[in-house]
């Protein structure tokens, strides 16, 4: 159902409307998730042109064909129904399009206003559409270009859409518009739109690329000019009795060529210094502001998520807030930011901000969500947008069993009162000693701590390994007993040559060469032992006779009075007789040998 | 001496008594009456100066660090009862507080041989370790003494002091060790810039935020070469860090 209070003749478009909810009655079921909405293949028109205006209906294709839309100014006229069925992921979605020529008959813009519709048992509501009407241009060429801005003149940090349409009859090979935009900021831009057009008697077709630009500096400034490549294609007469020609048509010339399209000087100028508010930090537009945080009530230290949602028109995709006031009691830290266009540019739409904030005092906690102070170019005038009033209730969290709160409960319950400001703690105090009663610090952290961990394994390695050692020596192997012998001739000879030597020192050299050379005890050797050896070795008569006649001069002074002592004689003889036996030793020892 | 002499030493002794005859008021119970009042701000500059007089318990770290904490100043916290914990690190208000800290600034805490060594002072460590160390020098000498050879009856019992004096002494060099690799300073400013160089037109490389704990390695003029969570990320003007800065 339509309201027709702007329309008009609100009769006929009851009666229009029962009529389209008679022929949506077969729905039945299918009802559920029905659309309605009016679209328009063009934003703008020149006077005089045509556009298409559809009436789509989703969630049916059964709808049958409505009366003519009462647009005044318009002349409409019905081209018929079209079906469209999209599956997507599984899901189907089917609509209906009921299509109408729109042209303008003035040069008023087209405003089809909002209206409701009843569809089964639910009642649906289209949104208002705009079709701005424009000055009618004379071309002659076959291809054209224009660039479209909407407004005259703009404030720094505007943005507003610009158009860039192409009218062409045939052309192939198009190029995106390169469009001049100095002192502006190009922003989002929307897929190209082809729509059909009749202007006077001719067919025209029509691309339109829509861009978002952001005044950046004031002064007389152009938008455009806008420059499209594009491969131009002209008819050829025809050649007559040519069967492809009659067949395919005429052949056609290409030619490759720019188009250019002039664009608009717009008066751009700073927003009013008269009235600026502080903080205002050049957004223009018209928003409105909320906030919500999640959760409310939490530990000093647990964080929160902040969501601010800024709804509104303009520059809204680049828009920032300003910074949070620095305080005590948050950490405010920058979170994901998101942006829900509500259009294809991005004009309008809503831009969430996430902040996480970390409460570091208990209490009750405000948020200080900051303000966005903006200019509407609409009305002129500075506009604050607040979130509204954002509290935490936050838990001393940091409180440890055992502890208590500061003071005394006066003065507990008067910190909870200001901390209900955001300003005083309620936090844990402790009334244990101040200070510690051992002076030294960091003592167990001295090398001599590993010193003395490693004595007890250093004494334990140290006796074992003594231990081993001294075993070792008492066990190892006996030196031959001649090597011993030999070593007390030697020192017996020593103290016999320097004539410290008695009867005994004497005895005890000859013995001890005997007992070298027979490798036996030397007190078992006697005269008879030397006698029998040297025989048994044929030893010349000469020291045969030297040694028989020591041993008799020993036992002669062995019992002489004199307690054993003798003179250098006998000491003379011992050593001659030594002397005798070490030749005879060698000749046996190199007889042997040999 | 004259008479205004005797005046004027008659007043300087009294002056200089006054404080005995009233009573000096305690640091700690004014700290705690400022805290109490909502001044913490005050209440940690008392605790501060009763810091630096001398050796002080967990109760004042943990009284520091909560004023400190409630002014705003979670990375002077942090360092505050990083230093409660050195002197009771069983104390479970400190071990939360400090938890939560870290978790707040998103760190990680210290080395891994200080979280698994931690429950234990190194002092504690190195008390155990030296008394089983005399223990098993006095097992050995009794035993070798009284016990006969080797594996008598005098040395039974001895593998387990042995085995008991090992583990102490590893956890001592582990305490010890741990407490040498972690991180020995805080970041107390709200985000301390990083740069590359010690020099003021240094690259910045990324900025630290407070309660970030830190070690520091080197130091030149105003700058100290600091490591973060095991990474050697760049030079911190000194003054932004609070601890043992080389």
């Amino acid at each position: 159902m339509v309201s027709g209070t702007v329309l008009g003749g609100p009769w006929r478009w009851l009666a229009w409307w029962m009529a389209l909810a008679c022929l949506a009655g077969g729905l039945g079921g299918r009802a559920v998730g029905l659309g309605v909405r009016i679209e328009a293949d063009r934003e703008s028109v020149e006077v005089g042109e045509s556009f298409v205006l559809s009436l789509v209906i989703e969630g049916t294709q059964s709808a049958g064909q409505p009366g003519n839309l009462p647009i005044p100014g318009v002349r409409l006229r019905y081209l018929g129904p079209v079906s469209q069925m999209h599956s997507i992921n599984g899901q189907t979605t089917v609509q209906v399009a009921h299509r109408f020529l729109a042209t303008p008959e003035g040069t008023n813009d087209v405003v089809i206003p909002a209206f409701n519709v009843q569809l089964g048992n639910q009642t649906l509501a289209t949104k208002e559409v705009r079709v701005r009407v424009v000055p009618r241009e004379t071309h002659d060429e076959a291809v054209w270009l224009k660039v479209v801005v909407d407004r005259d003149a703009a404030v720094v940090g505007e943005t507003f859409p610009v158009e860039v349409q192409l009218y062409f009859q045939s052309v192939r090979d198009v190029s995106t518009p390169r469009l001049d935009l100095d002192g502006f900021v190009l922003g989002r831009a929307s897929e190209p739109r082809q729509a059909a057009t009749m202007r006077g008697n001719e067919q025209w077709s029509v691309v339109t690329w829509r861009f978002a630009v952001t005044a950046s500096k004031p002064g007389d400034i152009r938008v455009g000019p806008a420059e499209v490549d594009l491969t131009l294609l002209t008819a050829t007469p025809g050649r007559p009795g040519n069967v492809f020609d009659d067949f395919f048509g005429p052949p056609r010339n290409a030619k490759r060529l720019t188009v250019k399209g002039e664009g608009k000087v717009l008066k751009v100028t700073q927003p009013p210094m008269a009235g600026r508010p502080p903080g205002y930090a050049g957004v223009v537009g018209q928003y409105r502001m909320s906030a919500t945080v999640h959760p409310t009530r939490v530990n000093v230290g647990d964080p929160v998520t902040v969501r601010v949602s800024v709804e509104g028109q303009g520059g809204i995709e680049r828009m920032e807030l300003p910074p949070w006031p620095e305080t005590a009691s948050l950490r405010v830290y920058p979170g994901t930011n998101g942006f829900a266009p509500a259009d294809a540019l991005g004009l309008s739409g809503t831009r969430t901000l996430e902040y996480v904030v970390v409460p570091e005092r208990a209490g009750k906690v405000r948020l200080p969500v900051p303000s966005l102070v903006s200019f509407d170019p609409v009305t002129r005038t500075y506009k604050t947008a607040t979130a509204g009033e954002l509290v935490l209730d936050v838990l001393a969290g940091a409180v440890a069993s055992g502890e208590t709160a500061a003071g005394s409960p006066d003065a507990t319950k008067g910190a909870t009162n200001r901390a209900a400001g955001g300003e005083s703690p309620a936090a844990a105090w402790r009334s244990g000693p101040g200070f510690r009663a051992s002076g030294s610090r960091r003592w167990g952290v001295g090398s001599w701590v590993g010193l003395v961990a490693l004595t007890p394994w250093v004494a334990w390695a140290g006796v074992a390994a003594g231990r081993g050692l001294h075993r070792r020596w008492k066990s190892r192997p006996a030196p031959p007993a001649r090597d011993g012998w030999r070593r007390d001739m030697q020192r017996s000879r020593a103290r016999v040559e320097a004539g410290e030597s008695d009867l005994f020192t004497c005895s005890e050299l000859m013995r001890a060469w005997w007992g070298w050379w027979l490798d036996r005890e030397p007190g078992t050797v006697t005269a008879e032992v030397a006698m029998r050896e040297l025989e048994a070795r044929n030893a010349d008569e000469s020291t045969r006779g030297a040694v028989a006649g020591w041993f008799e001069a020993w036992e002669t002074l062995r019992y002489a009075p004199g307690g054993g002592a003798v003179g250098s004689g006998f000491r003379s003889e011992t050593l001659r007789v030594v002397g005798l036996l070490d030749d005879w030793a060698r000749r046996e020892e190199e007889g042997g040998a040999s | 001496m004259t008479r205004g002499w005797r005046h004027g030493l008659a007043w300087l002794l009294a002056w200089a008594a006054w404080p005995h005859v009233l009573g000096a008021p305690d640091p700690m119970q004014e700290a705690q009456k400022l805290f109490a009042v909502g001044r913490p701000a005050e209440a940690a500059v008392v605790l501060a100066k009763v810091v630096k007089s001398g050796p002080v318990g967990a109760d004042v770290w943990f009284n520091l660090g909560q004023a400190w904490s409630a002014s705003g100043e979670p990375g002077r916290a942090l360092w505050a009862w990083r230093q409660g914990l050195r002197e009771a690190p069983r104390d479970p208000g400190l071990r939360r507080s400090v938890a939560q800290a870290r978790q707040r600034a998103g760190g990680t805490g210290g080395h891994p041989l200080t979280q698994w060594l931690g429950w234990a002072r190194p002092e504690e460590w190195a008390a155990g370790t030296v008394a089983a160390s005399l223990a098993l020098a006095g097992w050995w000498v009794v035993g070798w003494k009284w016990g006969g050879k080797w594996g008598g009856k005098g040395l039974r019992g001895l593998g387990w002091v042995a085995g008991l004096q090992v583990f102490l002494a590893a956890g001592w060099l582990g305490a010890v060790m741990g407490l040498r690799w972690s991180p020995d300073a805080v970041v107390v400013v709200r985000e301390a810039p990083v740069a590359l160089a010690p020099v003021p037109e240094a690259k910045t490389v990324r900025t630290l935020l407070e309660g970030s704990e830190v070690r520091g390695l080197r130091r030149h003029g105003d700058w100290t070469e600091v490591e973060w969570e095991g990474q050697r990320v760049g030079w911190v003007r000194t003054g932004h860090l609070l601890g043992d800065t080389p």
